[in-house]
């Protein structure tokens, strides 16, 4: 036993105790610093985001914005008109479910027709409603499960439905 | 005439030149095939180094034999030059998943305190009369990390790299049965029983940052430990940039099985009786058990000595897995909690310090080789 060694043994030792805690600690505070940072930028663009939802709008913008509005959305309000859309929906789901129910898949999973929309298959059908004694052409395109396009003299719909328990549905408002 | 083929036959046959050496060391590499085999103890280790350490103690084998010989090959190009063991690093790298250090950097404070175990290792080697090249190599087996062990071995003391590569495996296989009694002499039972609540997801980027952050970090402090480091981490960046699948697949699981099959070949080749069978061999085997058991304690008290200032108390048994062997000590440390109290989940936590250890004792060689000129 070198009295050398063991004395250089101990330097060692020492001076390894204490780089290796150093760069461990080292590492573990940059460890701890990193996702602060990117969180914390995250959270900057967040509030960032917020503040320029919840601003004011100004006198200016208040007012183009409805104009926009009107312009784009006039409720309609007509009886008869709500009565064809609402027959027309109908009919075009009753049409769509009946032609899905051919395929095993849809038989099985009736409610699976609901969702197409989500893979981006869209229905469009052509249908003769015949309401109060006259028939009238009327062509029904499916946005997503609550929306829908109809097409009727000529005149464009957009129509937003809910369905009550039955699966029959409601017309919410038509534009 | 006669008389010839008799000498000849006594000089070609090996059975005439056998050596009490040779047939111990046979034993002894059918042990390790044994074990591996049926014990399943680091078989992918064990098993080639078993196996070649019988053959290459076979008299007149020339396998061994320079210029031309396969394991002479294999040893000096591949073993020697630091080949296989940094390329085990990388394919490592590829395997690692950082996470549950990254969701806890406490853990590495773990994986440093563990490293505890190779200071004393090697105070202890000294004291038994190794120099302190030697006293190094021996006491990083408390690391319980093959390729380190290896690469700093053939560094500092090549002529024992044999009996620390043997012993760093055997011990890394013998884990289960080294941790339990030194957790549970450190630990009550109530600190076995600390549930720690569940670890934070960590985002992809915190993932991709890590390696090359702790390349950087690691890199510029300790420079002789960047090619363990260095292999590691871009073996890791392989595996969590998701871009190059083909690459960490081919790190982690091709490239990952040939240097094995290398390495085994290569430290069982320097198994002949002539250099294994000393009494150094002996006490590296006894320091090799001192080192884990002390390495264990040294992870178990830090984190004991946490407790002590922490609000949020951590279950001090994962500090036992601050030995990198990785992931057999986190499973152990589990496997106690859960004979404590079978809904306590701390495998995750316990990983933490595991892979903590790895980086920790890559960074104790380095320090060993600025200290003591290996390299």
């Amino acid at each position: 036993m070198d009295p050398l060694s063991l004395y250089t043994g101990a330097y060692v030792s020492l001076v390894g105790i204490v780089i290796v805690f150093t760069i461990l600690s080292l590492l573990a505070l940059t460890i701890e610093v990193i996702p602060r940072v990117l969180y914390r930028k995250k959270r900057v663009a967040e509030t960032r985001e917020a503040t320029v939802e919840t601003k004011q709008p100004t006198r200016e913008s208040r007012e183009s914005k409805a104009i926009l509005e009107t312009k784009a959305t006039k409720i309609v309000k007509d009886s008869d008109t709500i009565a064809l859309v609402s027959a027309a929906i109908t009919a075009f789901n009753e049409y769509k479910v009946n032609r899905l129910k051919k395929m095993p898949l849809f038989k099985e999973f009736p409610g699976l027709t609901r969702i197409l929309y989500l893979a981006g298959i869209r229905f469009k059908g052509k249908l003769i409603v015949s309401l109060g004694g006259s028939d009238k052409e009327v062509e029904v395109e499916e946005i997503d499960n609550s929306t829908y396009i109809v097409r009727v003299s000529g005149r464009i719909y957009r129509v937003i439905a809910r369905y009550d328990l039955e699966g029959q549905p409601i017309i919410v408002r038509i534009e | 005439m006669e008389l010839d083929i008799l000498g000849l036959l006594s000089e070609s046959i090996g059975l005439f030149h056998i050596t009490v050496g040779n047939i111990v060391m046979i034993a002894v590499g059918l042990l390790l095939v044994y074990l591996a085999v049926k014990k399943e103890y680091e078989p992918l280790i064990l098993l080639p180094i078993g196996i070649t350490a019988v053959l290459v103690n076979l008299p007149l084998q020339t396998l061994t034999e320079p210029p031309y010989g396969l394991l002479f090959l294999v040893k000096k190009y591949l073993i020697d030059t630091e080949i296989v063991p940094l390329l085990i690093f990388l394919g490592l790298g590829a395997m690692t998943d950082f996470g549950p250090l990254i969701a806890n950097p406490k853990s590495l404070i773990l994986g440093a305190a563990a490293q505890l175990g190779v200071f004393i290792a090697l105070m202890t080697a000294l004291l038994l009369g190794f120099s302190v090249k030697e006293a190094a190599a021996i006491g990083i087996i408390g690391g319980a990390d093959g390729p380190t062990t290896i690469y700093l071995t053939v560094k500092l003391a090549p002529h024992l790299l044999a009996a620390n590569a043997v012993a760093a495996y055997s011990y890394m296989s013998l884990v289960p049965l080294i941790q339990p009694p030194v957790i549970k002499a450190l630990t009550t039972r109530e600190e076995r029983l600390i549930r720690m609540k569940q670890l934070r997801p960590v985002s992809k980027t915190e993932k991709i940052l890590f390696p090359i952050v702790t390349m950087i970090v690691v890199g510029l402090l300790v420079p002789s430990a960047i090619p363990l480091i260095g292999m590691i981490m871009i073996g890791n960046l392989f595996r969590e940039s998701g871009v190059v699948e083909r690459l960490s697949k081919a790190a982690s699981e091709e490239l990952m099985n040939i240097v094995t099959i290398f390495l085994g070949l290569g430290i069982g080749s320097t198994m002949r009786a002539d250099l294994f069978l000393r009494p150094q061999t002996l006490m590296i085997i006894g320091l090799g058990a001192v080192a884990f058991a002390t390495a264990t304690a040294g992870g178990v008290l830090f984190a004991k000595l946490i407790n002590l200032f922490s609000k949020e108390k951590i279950n001090p048994m994962i500090g036992a897995a601050g030995v990198s062997a990785v992931p057999m000590s986190a499973r152990v440390v589990q496997s106690l909690a859960s004979k404590e109290d079978s809904n306590n989940y701390i495998l995750m936590h316990a990983m933490g310090p595991n892979v903590a250890g790895v980086i920790g004792t890559a960074v104790v060689a380095g320090v060993f080789l600025s200290l003591l000129g290996g390299g």
